[in-house]
């Protein structure tokens, strides 16, 4: 065996260990590991965050995109680093406002409480879990390149080892991938990519250099529009480009868990505004890797492997390979989270509400591990026999995510009269729209992103579906005006009030009213 | 009147004041009275295997018999018995029976998802009761402007605005009288903020 492979093997073994060795401790007192991390900064916490975060995109996808299109690519960097700013403050305050108003603890179940209708939670729900599927299918086939680029074994026989090893560990591991363990991987990979990205840009002499020579290769890799000036003039490409991550992460769900016992909500603020300085400052480093990759390794057959390669060209072998280790190690902890969620959407949100009330948790379980492995063996299908690239994976299902549940989510809170037809009618429009627009290649016919082309068709199904359903009720019409101008208080008590106290202020303020125990003005 | 189980209030009431009229910025903050919010406390002994060991713990879990919302609690608390007026004691629209399932549905869950736990988990309860969590109204009062009604948690000190439609004046409240600490009745502590 390769010297790579042993540290490959050591590096899991590591984790094991280091994951047993907490679980360990957590299984004496389980209640603080469910209410975890608590005595962990927020700094630490939001460089977990981005550690975590970092898929098979960001070390496959993205690199990709850039070494084939040149600085077009960054377009995708610019979404990326303005979303979450762009989230914040679209849908940010209202839309926080209206879920307190609400009760609702996740996306799917605000959208259900909103627009009245179970219909949209099932919705919602499908397409939630079809295309988180299609982004672990996008980890699969990056856990089958990145243990190819280790073991040398042939990608097929790398993908099954890949998954098999991610199935078993979401199924029957699990809880292994602790804080620490997570904490250790984000520093190599935040460091690793980082350290390869300076020692790339330094041996092409600086940025400048980087340009002078790509432009000595082709000048059309400075374009804006990409090699050969492939999308010149279509802005609507550009602007899906832009738009797909950076309002795109509005359709991603996820949940919002509340413990009354955390110790302050402060650090969880903390640890966004941490997190959202160390997208700042990691998010163009893939991209940028993938420019340094035209000029060093000119010949390369597969564009994904970017990074690995500059690794090993880079980096002494036994780094590049803990390295890579460390982005399979993503790949498993990414996909075993997705997975999950999947598993808790199916099993929770449609099955135990919809089919089987009574459904007690050895049957949810089961559900949930039915799912996932219908998922290994699609995503096992789907990544062996004609694999798409991870960039295309991924770009098409944060599409069909963004395209489904964006306007629902925008309409919700900025119109009173946007109702479950319109909603049912936004979702379903805007995934259809970008599925076939994807898969008939209209892009190159319209000169427009499919992003934009489900958006359009969603923003029309909000519209005309409005038209034909009955207006939400007074309630909740009310509800959404109030979140529109919000209290009249001021913005140090706003910032600092505890949201997961609102059902209980709700409650109360009821209570004061029925018993004319209310305030009133003179 | 009515006997109720609470959780102990934690804290000086002028300390409160203080310390919310500095995270408002408001120039006085007025404590009004204090409600009683209910819960059903669930503890349970949780057994479980994992790869390599086998998990044995206990684990709580509060609901709010309101809104039926759960929350894992990791603090072990014994309410104690405290007399107070009815009016000030919100009443629970959630039976045990129901708060039970929630709650045990609600770990299982929480198991699950925190601890990428993909098993059936085995739920004993040790002890379940009901008791009663201590919110103080307060008025945050600003100058040239309408008095924000907030609640304060009686325990950790957190606060949440009341979302009433209107915001009044402080202190006028259509109540003949506002008890305060178990009807000894409101003491109206008031911080003073300079300017």
């Amino acid at each position: 065996m390769k010297l790579d492979q042993w540290i490959f093997i050591g590096y899991l073994l590591l984790l094991l260990i280091i994951g047993y060795l907490f679980s360990k401790r957590a299984s004496r007192s389980i209640d603080d590991f469910l209410l975890g991390g608590r005595s962990i900064g927020a700094a630490p916490t939001a460089f977990t965050m981005q550690g975590t975060s970092m898929s098979g995109y960001m070390f496959m996808g993205g690199p990709a995109l850039a070494y084939q299109q040149g600085w077009y690519a960054l377009w995708y960097a610019l979404g990326d680093a303005g979303g979450s700013i762009i989230n914040i403050s679209v849908l940010g305050k209202r839309m926080r406002r209206l879920s307190e108003r609400l009760g609702a603890l996740s996306p799917i179940e605000y959208l259900g409480k909103r627009y009245e209708s179970s219909a949209v939670q099932i919705i919602a729900s499908v397409i939630s879990i079809v295309f988180i599927s299609v982004y672990v299918f996008a980890q699969f086939i990056a856990a089958g390149k990145a243990l190819t680029s280790l073991t040398g074994l042939p990608y097929t026989a790398a993908l099954l080892i890949g998954v098999g090893v991610i199935i078993t560990y979401t199924v029957f591991g699990g809880y292994l991938a602790v804080v620490w363990t997570d904490f250790v991987q984000a520093i190599i990979m935040v460091l690793g990519v980082l350290g390869i990205t300076v020692a790339a840009v330094s041996h092409l002499g600086g940025l400048a250099a980087l340009n002078d020579a790509l432009a000595e290769m082709d000048p059309t890799y400075l374009s804006i529009w990409g090699k050969d000036l492939a999308y010149q003039g279509q802005w609507g490409v550009v602007l899906g480009a832009i738009l797909i991550y950076s309002i795109g992460y509005m359709g991603l769900p996820h949940v919002v868990v509340r413990h009354m016992s955390m110790k302050s909500p402060r650090t969880a603020r903390s640890a966004l505004l941490w997190a959202a300085v160390w997208n700042q400052l990691f998010v163009y480093a893939p991209y940028i890797l993938g420019l340094c990759g035209i000029v060093l390794l000119p010949h390369l057959s597969d564009p994904e492997m970017v990074i690995p390669e500059l690794a090993y060209t880079f980096f002494p072998g036994i780094f590049a390979a803990l390295l890579l280790s460390a982005v399979m190690a993503a790949v498993m902890s990414t996909s075993d989270s997705l997975l999950m969620q999947a598993g808790t959407i199916l099993s929770r949100d449609i099955y135990q509400r919809y089919i089987d009330k009574k459904a007690d948790h050895r049957r949810m379980v089961l559900v949930s591990r039915l799912l996932i492995l219908l998922v290994g063996i699609v995503g096992v299908v789907v990544a062996a026999v004609e694999p798409p690239t991870v960039f295309d994976l991924v770009i098409f299902g944060f599409g069909v995510l963004g395209n489904s549940f964006i306007v629902p989510y925008v309409a919700s809170v900025y119109s009173k009269k946007a109702n479950r037809v319109g909603a049912i009618c936004s979702m379903v429009l805007g995934a259809a729209t970008h599925i076939v627009w994807t898969q008939a290649g209209l892009e190159s016919v319209t000169a427009i992103h499919p992003f934009i082309g489900g958006l359009l068709f969603s923003v029309l199904g909000m519209l005309i579906g409005n038209l034909f359903g009955k207006d939400p009720s007074q309630g909740i019409q009310d509800a959404v005006e109030e979140a529109k101008h919000g209290r009249k208080i001021s913005g140090a008590v706003d910032r600092h009030s505890a949201r997961e106290l609102a059902p209980e202020a709700l409650n109360i303020a009821r209570h004061l009213r029925e018993h004319r125990l209310i305030p009133v003005r003179e | 009147m009515k006997r109720i189980a609470a959780i102990p209030t934690t804290g000086d009431p002028s300390l409160l004041t203080e310390s919310v009229a500095r995270a408002t910025r408001s120039r006085s903050v007025r404590i009004q009275s204090r409600l009683f919010y209910p819960y059903y406390f669930f503890q349970y002994r949780l057994r479980g295997k994992r790869l390599f060991a086998k998990v044995h713990s206990r684990i709580g879990c509060t609901v709010d018999l309101i809104s039926g919302r759960e929350a894992l609690a990791d603090t072990p608390f014994e309410p104690r018995p405290e007399t107070v007026s009815r009016e000030w004691i919100l009443e629970a629209a959630i039976t045990e029976a129901r708060a039970r399932e929630r709650a045990r549905s609600y770990v299982c869950a929480a198991v699950s998802m925190k601890m990428k736990w993909f098993r059936s988990v085995e739920l004993r309860q040790e002890r379940s009761f009901l008791y009663y969590r201590p919110f103080w109204l307060v008025a945050c009062e600003e100058r040239d402007k309408d008095p924000v009604w907030i609640i304060v948690d009686g325990v950790s000190g957190r606060f949440h605005p009341l979302p009433l439609e209107e915001n009044p004046r402080a202190g006028e409240m259509i109540s003949q009288a506002i008890p305060f600490n178990g009807g000894g009745g409101c003491s109206g502590k008031q911080t003073e903020k300079g300017g």
